[in-house]
């Protein structure tokens, strides 16, 4: 590091907005406030775990807080910091299930919990909705699903790393494989 | 109803049988483990750096063991150029210190003021700059990674400017971070943070 010693004073120009801590803190409150329920929503219809949904939406606004500034494009800065940590959770459950795979046989079925009766009558409705959303390419999954809570073409072009003159097109068609996939599971008998 | 609502509205009705109640949160336990990670984080950083010290001096006192090897060499020319560390005191008479940052750079102002503020501003100039405004003699301290004001007693007020090629830039007043610029992209407006005990 170089280090020079300035006698005069600089000329400065600053345009002054209020912050600091306490002043970020209610910043930071206020847009928790706002957003927590759409990003904790679009998580969980995402990833179908209710309990990393919660996880990650948590994390997903620590990281603001940590950030100290509101980004500019906060919609499309939390559904990116949400996109980042469900990768970093996938491969974690990667590990996790490779290391499972690796255990004897016994250990798994001492692990087993039995299937509840909630768990069997589970709706089927959540099944073939989730399993239509699992058919789709995660682009396709991550569009369609922003654009339900709100994200503009402009935001959504911006987190999916596409052209905003393409967004229309790729949802038009991420809607119609939806309801194709999904009418045809409604339609089995 | 455009054909889009219409869409959306429709589909939201589908995914809604994925959906679950938002848990229970609050903002103030997320600032509170933000803050919590930040310590475990400044921990974990003097930490590597005793590490790193420790590592460089065992080098060192190696390469000293050898007097004809170029790494002895080298690294003598490296301790004979390092800056050392510099204090300076001065009259708050609109004077300052600019340094050129390399990666990380911490500005600590020793202690609150009973009055006087912090204005921090991005620049595309190479040059991170403390100018001081007014009230009292403050003394600088800087050194590899961090300039310290010493500003007990003093009522002045003082511009940062911050590169905005600046790696990692934090401000503190005592022990508690007041400004972060994260990445060389950080944009973020100007900002004015007092220097007074909330």
């Amino acid at each position: 590091m170089h280090v020079l010693e300035i006698e005069a004073p600089f000329a400065q120009t600053v345009s002054v907005g209020v912050t600091g801590d306490a002043g970020f803190d209610r910043e930071f409150r206020a847009r928790f406030t706002e957003h927590f329920a759409w990003v904790f929503r679009y998580v969980d219809r995402l990833t179908g775990d209710e309990a990393v949904a919660a996880d990650i939406t948590q994390e997903v606004f620590v990281r603001l807080h940590r950030r100290g500034a509101v980004p500019d494009d906060i919609r499309a800065w939390l559904a990116t910091v949400a996109h980042n940590l469900i990768r970093d959770d996938r491969r974690r459950q990667a590990r996790h299930k490779r290391l499972l795979a690796e255990r004897a046989p016994e250990d798994l079925l001492a692990d087993a919990t039995p299937a509840t009766d909630a768990r069997l009558l589970s709706d089927e409705r959540r099944r073939l909705v989730r399993a239509t959303l699992d058919d789709m390419t995660d682009r396709d999954r991550q569009l369609l699903l922003l654009r339900q809570e709100g994200l503009s073409y402009r935001e959504l072009a911006l987190v999916l790393s596409i052209e905003a003159s393409s967004v229309g097109t790729l949802l038009a068609r991420a809607r119609a494989a939806f309801r194709r996939v999904f009418l045809r599971g409604s339609h089995v008998p | 109803m455009y054909p889009d609502d219409r869409e959306l509205q429709e589909l939201d009705t589908i995914l809604s049988a994925l959906d679950h109640a938002p848990p229970t949160a609050d903002a103030n336990q997320l600032i509170a483990r933000s803050r919590a990670g930040d310590r475990r984080a400044r921990r974990h950083r003097s930490w590597a750096g005793v590490a790193a010290g420790a590592g460089t001096l065992v080098v060192a006192a190696l390469a000293a063991a050898l007097p004809e090897s170029r790494l002895g060499h080298a690294i003598m020319r490296a301790f004979h150029h390092a800056p050392p560390a510099a204090t300076r005191r001065q009259d708050a008479s609109g004077g300052g210190i600019a340094l050129i940052p390399t990666g990380t750079v911490r500005i600590v102002f020793r202690s609150p003021q009973p009055r006087g503020e912090i204005r921090i501003a991005r620049t595309t100039d190479a040059a991170l700059r403390v100018t001081v405004r007014g009230g009292g003699a403050v003394a600088y301290t800087v050194a590899s990674s961090a300039v310290t004001i010493d500003n007990a007693g003093s009522t002045a007020s003082y511009d940062i400017a911050i590169p905005t090629a600046a790696e990692h830039v934090r401000v503190l007043v005592d022990t508690t971070t007041v400004f972060t610029a994260d990445g060389a992209s950080h944009q973020v407006g100007d900002y004015v943070v007092r220097l007074t005990r909330p």
